[in-house]
């Protein structure tokens, strides 16, 4: 009878952890959502910089002291702007020390001078 | 019996944690695939916002185009053969949008690029160049909700002189305010300010060495329309003009060109003219 107990607890343990194993995919999956209202909000602050003109400056730190005063404290973001001619690439400039690891990406892209030129931003965000 | 019992009991149980264990990975691969199209719809409108902007960037600075309490303010060069630099600058960021973004995507300027037409919404109010962008005429139709105009023009020319100004008979049940003046021309500029017809056309001519230029306001069977037209193709004439609406929140859209994005793997895509507010 001992043995029968014994049996039918490692069976429901067994069950149990299965069960739990097969949750943590669902529990991981949750929290992908606030990663993308980070990247939500990225675009949000990349758009906004390039309405009021701050983007166009092309000037690092007219840019970093611009996204330092919109970005929240729990999170962090990078730029990297590459500037154009009509056909080539011609400089970049790197907007904060570039996130390489567990970041949402995006892209956003203007003009200045009458299309002269054209720039391409690259923009990576993740929580601190 | 205790046995059986015992047993029927735990594979009830372990039926029931499977299905559960089922339905949650179902549930979770859903969550996955909606968040990658939720992620897929997030980066279309991204790139959607950058190219209108981008296009809104360079024709707002080549026409100097500004909106603000419903009044659309713009510069023109009439008889300028250098505005197909516009034409340029837009087609060569069409091809960098599509050289640089990860959808499928298609631009259309060519609306822009040859006759540079807008409406002014809400009110549908048309402004073209019916002769192609820096081509000698201006035209305002579907005019009938423009308050009012105000027109600026510089001729750079010696010379040029107004030569006549008829006023259409004001007898409309609510006119239309207009104000119009002039520089660059020899002896005195000519400027006017007040109320006139919608229907009954008021002209302003002036008189330019070899040729003429004309300002006409109202029109019987377009009331409200504005034409500015330059006949000598020789000279270049400025104009500044402002169309006023009563809509505060007026917005300008390019009618005949878009942007459409697509990505086919998700079956998703976006089409839509581009707008200026």
């Amino acid at each position: 009878m001992k043995g029968f107990v014994l049996t039918m607890d490692v069976a429901i343990a067994i069950v149990v952890a299965g069960f739990v194993l097969l949750l943590v995919p669902g529990i991981q999956a949750n929290d992908a959502y606030p990663e993308l209202e980070s990247k939500r909000l990225a675009s949000d602050i990349v758009a906004v910089l390039d309405y009021n003109g701050v983007l166009g400056t092309y000037d690092k730190d007219i840019i970093e002291a611009n996204l330092s005063g919109m970005l929240p404290a729990n999170i962090n973001m990078s730029m990297t702007i590459k500037k154009f001619n009509s056909t080539s690439s011609v400089s970049q400039i790197q907007i904060n020390a570039a996130i390489t690891d567990n970041y949402m990406a995006g892209k956003w892209w203007f003009a200045t001078d009458r299309g002269r030129f054209f720039y391409f931003v690259d923009y990576r965000v993740k929580f601190r | 019996m205790k046995g059986f019992l015992l047993g029927s009991a735990l594979i009830l149980l372990s039926l029931s944690v499977l299905g559960l264990a089922i339905v949650t990975t179902q549930a979770d691969r859903q969550r996955n695939s909606d968040m990658l199209r939720l992620s897929v719809f997030d980066r279309i409108g991204d790139e959607f916002a950058a190219t209108e902007n981008g296009y809104r960037t360079i024709v707002s600075e080549f026409i100097n185009l500004t909106i603000k309490d419903g009044n659309v303010t713009f510069s023109d060069t009439l008889s300028d053969s250098s505005a197909s630099n516009m034409a340029n600058a837009l087609n060569n960021f069409s091809n960098f949008v599509e050289t640089n973004s990860g959808f499928s995507i298609r631009l259309n300027a060519t609306g822009i690029t040859n006759e540079l037409p807008f409406t002014i919404q809400p009110s549908g109010i048309l402004y073209n160049h019916p002769d192609g962008f820096g081509g000698k005429t201006i035209e305002v139709t579907n005019a009938q909700q423009v308050t009012g105009y105000s027109i600026a023009i510089m001729l750079n020319r010696t010379g040029a002189t107004p030569v006549e100004w008829r006023k259409g008979p004001y007898n409309d049940s609510a006119g239309i305010a207009v104000s119009i003046v002039t520089g660059g021309l020899t002896g005195n500029d000519f400027s006017f300010s007040g109320i006139l017809s919608r229907t009954q056309t008021s002209k302003l001519r002036i008189k330019i060495p070899g040729e003429d230029m004309f300002v006409n306001i109202g029109d019987n069977s377009e009331p409200g329309k504005l034409t500015i037209e330059n006949e000598d193709e020789d000279i270049l004439v400025f104009v500044n003009t402002t169309i006023m609406t009563d809509s505060a929140d007026a917005f300008v859209a390019f009618p005949v060109s878009s942007i459409n994005i697509t990505a086919e793997e998700y079956n998703i895509s976006r089409v839509a003219p581009v707008r200026v507010s």
